[in-house]
């Protein structure tokens, strides 16, 4: 309800990094950005393979009721995912972004789909799919207002380990180009 | 240098007990409270301190007497069915005016409940929490940088009044995460433990005339001190049953302690109450919703405010009571099936009228549902 705020949701199955995304977010937004954020994990009993998504609220204001009520952005690593937890979004100006090959199908009703090999991407400049969630942050620092994709950036080289620095740039990296082709 | 930090509200608040000087932790795991064991078998022995894992929740609550008892800042987090094994425990610390802090991270109850689920199901369980007439100080934070700061201020309590302290958050407060300020330790106030001074011999560990607080001697330092639950005089040793002055007055001594100190106890917030016509209570999490409800009725010309106390127990009435008489309509917020709409009850006219807004259904109220009851209200 108030102004300047913005609702983000990161969801796939377990052991594709969605925890991680609203970690970095949050960082990015909350730390660098200066914005209040409210961050919310969800997860089955299942440490991979179950169905799961964070959740990110950012608000240059105080943040009133903590959870999401009509999701701004939406990012679906799975069928499942998609379809579970995009029938509260905004329909007409929120953006919903797939990975192609994972999700071939999705709602109608949503007006902003970005359609995007991420995982497929993820392979093919680093070898490893496991940096799709990777390619995803530098997609997202481009399509979602409020981020920079040298603010994303920075963040995620903050929660990783010196020596994944190089993969995961690359991964970035190739994640801003796709975006940028798309938009 | 104080720093901004994401944390979740378990880990503000383990840090929180940090600062504030907890050096002993005891301990049984539960869903949503387990974080904070966790947290803190980690942190603690970098700081000297101890982490005892227990057998049961009887037993944590046991072990935090004893470590308090021997000089140690302790601390205790449990949910519902392990904080209703805690309760015996409890009321010896309340006797025996032994600190310690007991967090209560709510969970959908009663009995097992909903695990992982979020409730406000214990706001009574905390105020009666031990048998017969006992004081009770509960504290009930609203936000992750809340937890950090409410949980130093319910250590200085614990060591101001000689008393338990109860801390109660929910599975959601206790697993979001926010944007903190950690302060400087130089900023911060840490109440001490002050240490008798006078000669062993003549230590009196109790002082039920004036409903004083005598500094409470380590176990071990040389003052003895005999700690019964029992009713007992100055000396800590039961009084004899014939003598109907000294049981009154010790009773009376648990209660006085705390209602002599109630304005450095209690702490409530308000949220544009100058003008409410309808005044809405409620406590915790969940009072972010009514606040969200009160900005969209106020862009429609509703005049409506929350209070909202931090300091749960004792309740802060009076101040309540102030704005009530000046409100229409008084409305509760709350995750139970009305626990606060019967305190309001007492602090509101006859004829005015209580709108009860309560869900038990392991979720935060929507501001939406608050939005609307307000509109129904008006």
């Amino acid at each position: 309800m108030a102004k300047n705020h913005y609702e983000l949701r990161f969801s796939g199955t377990g052991g594709q990094g969605m925890m991680l995304m609203g970690d970095v977010l949050a960082q990015a937004a909350g730390i660098s950005g200066g914005k209040e954020i409210v961050l919310l994990k969800s997860y089955g009993p299942e440490a991979r393979g179950g169905a799961c998504r964070s959740e990110l609220i950012t608000d240059e204001d105080a943040i009133g009721y903590p959870a999401l009520v009509e999701p701004d952005f939406v990012l679906a690593m799975s069928q499942l995912a998609c379809d579970s937890y995009t029938g509260d979004m905004n329909k007409e100006n929120g953006i919903l972004l797939v990975d192609s090959d994972l999700v071939p199908n999705v709602p109608a009703d949503v007006k902003h789909v970005y359609r995007m090999r991420i995982t497929e991407i993820a392979k093919e400049v680093t070898g490893r799919p496991i940096t799709a969630n990777v390619v995803a942050l530098g997609a997202i620092s481009v399509l979602v207002p409020g981020f920079t994709p040298e603010g994303v950036k920075a963040a995620v080289l903050g929660k990783l380990a010196p020596k994944l620095h190089e993969m995961n740039i690359k991964a970035f990296d190739a994640g801003v180009a796709a975006a940028e082709a798309l938009k | 240098m104080a720093e901004y930090k994401i944390m979740t509200g378990n880990e503000a608040l383990t840090h929180g007990a940090i600062a504030a000087g907890m050096r002993f932790f005891a301990g049984y795991p539960i869903t949503p409270a387990t974080e904070i064991a966790e947290l803190s078998s980690e942190l603690l022995p970098k700081v000297d301190g101890t982490y005892m894992q227990m057998e049961d929740e009887l037993a944590a609550a046991a072990a935090i007497l004893g470590a308090s008892a021997a000089g140690k800042k302790a601390m205790t987090a449990t949910s519902g069915p392990g904080f209703t094994l805690m309760h015996e425990n409890v009321g010896y610390g309340m006797a025996t005016e032994i600190p310690c802090v007991v967090v209560d991270v709510m969970r959908q109850g009663p009995c097992q409940g909903v695990a992982t689920l979020p409730a406000q199901g214990d706001f009574m369980a905390v105020k009666w929490a031990a048998h017969g007439d006992h004081p009770v100080i509960a504290i009930a934070p609203s936000s992750v940088a809340e937890t950090y700061t409410e949980i130093i201020r319910a250590f200085n309590l614990s060591e101001k009044y000689r008393t338990p302290v109860f801390f109660v958050s929910d599975a959601t407060l206790a697993h979001m995460s926010e944007k903190i300020r950690i302060p400087d330790a130089s900023e911060l106030e840490i109440v001490e433990r002050p240490q008798p001074t006078c000669d062993p011999d003549e230590y009196l560990p109790f002082n039920m005339e004036d409903n004083g607080i005598v500094p409470m001697a380590n176990f071990g330092s040389g003052y003895r001190w005999f700690a019964s639950g029992l009713i007992h005089d100055d000396t800590g040793f039961p009084v004899k049953t014939g003598n109907t002055v000294a049981i009154e007055g010790a009773s009376r001594h648990l209660l006085g302690k705390i209602e002599d100190n109630i304005e450095d106890i209690q702490k409530w917030e308000e949220y544009k109450c100058d003008d409410a016509e309808i005044l809405i209570l409620s406590v915790g999490l969940v009072s972010r919703s009514v606040k969200t409800a009160i900005d969209a009725a106020r862009e429609e010309g509703i005049k409506v405010g929350l209070f909202r106390p931090i300091t749960l127990w004792p309740f802060p009435g009076k101040r309540f009571a102030e704005l009530t008489a000046k409100a229409k309509t008084v409305m509760t917020c709350e995750m139970n099936l009305g626990q606060l709409s019967e305190i309001a009850a007492q602090y509101t006219d006859r004829d005015q009228k209580i709108v009860a807004i309560t869900q038990s259904d392991g979720t935060v109220i929507q501001a939406k549902k608050i939005l609307n009851a307000i509109k129904e209200a008006k």
